[in-house]
């Protein structure tokens, strides 16, 4: 066994990557299925829109009911069940031969399984294992795991496709999925470690009473809103442009690439400079990254710089807005109340895709949105500038 | 090294022929 597995808070934090990897690599394949599947069996885009529609929904709400079980009966079952979910999901997408099977496999199942297998059940089990100086860091490493199985397991899964045809791609991935229902026996975590006086009820009850918390939540709705909007309209407004396949796939591979370096950078610098600066960086950057691509004539070029850019401060807003949570509010129930602030996130996703395409339609271009986006990265940059880093004391016993 | 080599191989894969067909679907539903 290597050695970095020999310590058991390395084995936790490789071991928790590797499920987010996963998790969120396995998802991010959902798109190449629309292709086949549909052209099989005579669903259009709008089944396929539904229902992963509603799968991120159900993924952010299932955050919170996730957050919940793992804090009251312990990650590693969390992380099972949820696996075993997904898997189940996605093995019942082969078996739907009704846009309401669709519905319910890929969309409630699925979604249901990645509210227990992505960054706010996996992250707090890794924050509570690693030291505390390290706990950064180590945020940044599982959440640049979650970018890198976006970027590697997305051209395994059209491999897969054009090799063994989408049946079976699909059973391939959905094992890929399993292999996290053995692996959450190294995830139970150690929340009892973290233990404070405070039940379940009032801690949610301390959070949501505190500033710090909303402003975190709309921090992150802006952006779920941009990266929503960004991914499910850029491929319109490059062709608008004038721009073809090739350039919006580079650009789409770019956007993953450095991604991956934002996350790990984002966790790594976490820990050595206050977290809501740096989140306000990022929001600020990605302000400036959209204010490049309407200033500048929209050429290959400016796209691919555009998409390093907005790459590298894309999910780098996870470990730092987690961590920030774990901070300020503790590691005990940090699950439940990452899963609340996720949820801010999906509504800001839900939010950029359903009024970036109604814009779109009324207006016939994107450049309200755009600019709306601008503003929002400003506001979330200035929201987070107030949140309190230190530790919130516990209520005193009445 | 290795995680070199991955990134440019994956980096590759998303400019294969297949992936340029089905950029757009991917991007639309749960891409990055």
């Amino acid at each position: 066994m290597p050695d970095s597995l020999q310590s058991p808070y390395k084995r936790t934090l490789y071991i928790g990557s590797l499920v987010v990897l996963l998790s969120l690599g396995v998802r991010a394949t959902f798109g190449l299925f629309m292709q086949p599947m549909g052209m099989e069996l005579g669903w259009g885009r709008d089944v396929f829109s539904l229902a992963f529609a509603i799968q991120n929904l159900v993924w952010g709400v299932g955050a919170i009911f996730m957050g919940i079980l793992a804090d009251r009966v312990g990650s590693g079952r969390t992380i099972a069940i949820s696996s075993l979910l997904y898997a189940v999901g996605m093995a019942g997408m082969y078996f739907s031969h009704t846009e309401m099977q669709l519905y319910l496999t890929a969309g409630l199942i699925v979604g249901l399984g990645q509210a227990g297998t992505t960054f706010p059940v996996i992250l707090p089990v890794i924050a509570r294992a690693v030291p505390a100086a390290y706990r950064s860091t180590a945020m940044g490493i599982a959440s640049a795991g979650g970018s890198l199985g976006q970027f590697v397991i997305v051209p395994t899964g059209q491999a897969l496709i054009t090799g063994m045809d989408w049946t079976g791609a699909l059973w391939v991935l959905s094992l890929f999925i399993a292999i996290g229902i053995p692996l959450a026996a190294f995830l139970k975590g150690r929340p009892n470690a973290h233990a404070g006086t405070l039940s379940l009820g009032a801690a949610v009850k301390q959070a949501l009473a505190d500033r710090s918390f909303h402003l975190l939540f709309w921090s992150y709705f802006v952006c779920g809103f941009h990266t929503a909007f960004i991914t499910l309209h850029l491929p319109a407004y490059l062709t608008d442009g004038g721009l073809n396949a090739t350039h919006g796939a580079t650009a789409i591979a770019l956007i993953g690439l450095f991604n991956i370096f934002g996350c790990y950078y984002a966790g790594k610098l976490g820990g050595n400079f206050s977290k809501k600066t740096l989140l306000a960086w990022v929001y600020f950057l990605r302000a400036f990254g959209i204010i490049l691509l309407l200033a500048l004539p929209l050429t290959p070029w400016v796209v691919y710089i555009f998409a390093a850019w907005m790459g590298l401060f894309w999910l780098g807003t996870v470990p730092l807005t987690q961590g920030l949570i774990g901070q300020i509010y503790g590691l005990r129930f940090a699950a439940t109340l990452s899963g609340i602030a996720f949820l801010g996130h999906q509504i800001g996703s839900f939010i950029g895709v359903w009024w970036g395409g109604y814009a779109y339609q009324t207006t016939g271009s994107y450049t309200m949105v755009w600019l709306v986006s601008i503003g929002l990265a400003v506001i979330a940059a200035v929201l987070c500038l107030p949140i309190k880093e230190k530790p919130l004391a516990a209520p005193a016993a009445a | 090294m290795l995680l070199a080599l991955v990134l440019a191989v994956a980096f590759m894969g998303h400019l294969t022929p297949a992936m340029r067909v089905q950029w757009a679907n991917f991007v639309s539903l749960c891409g990055f």
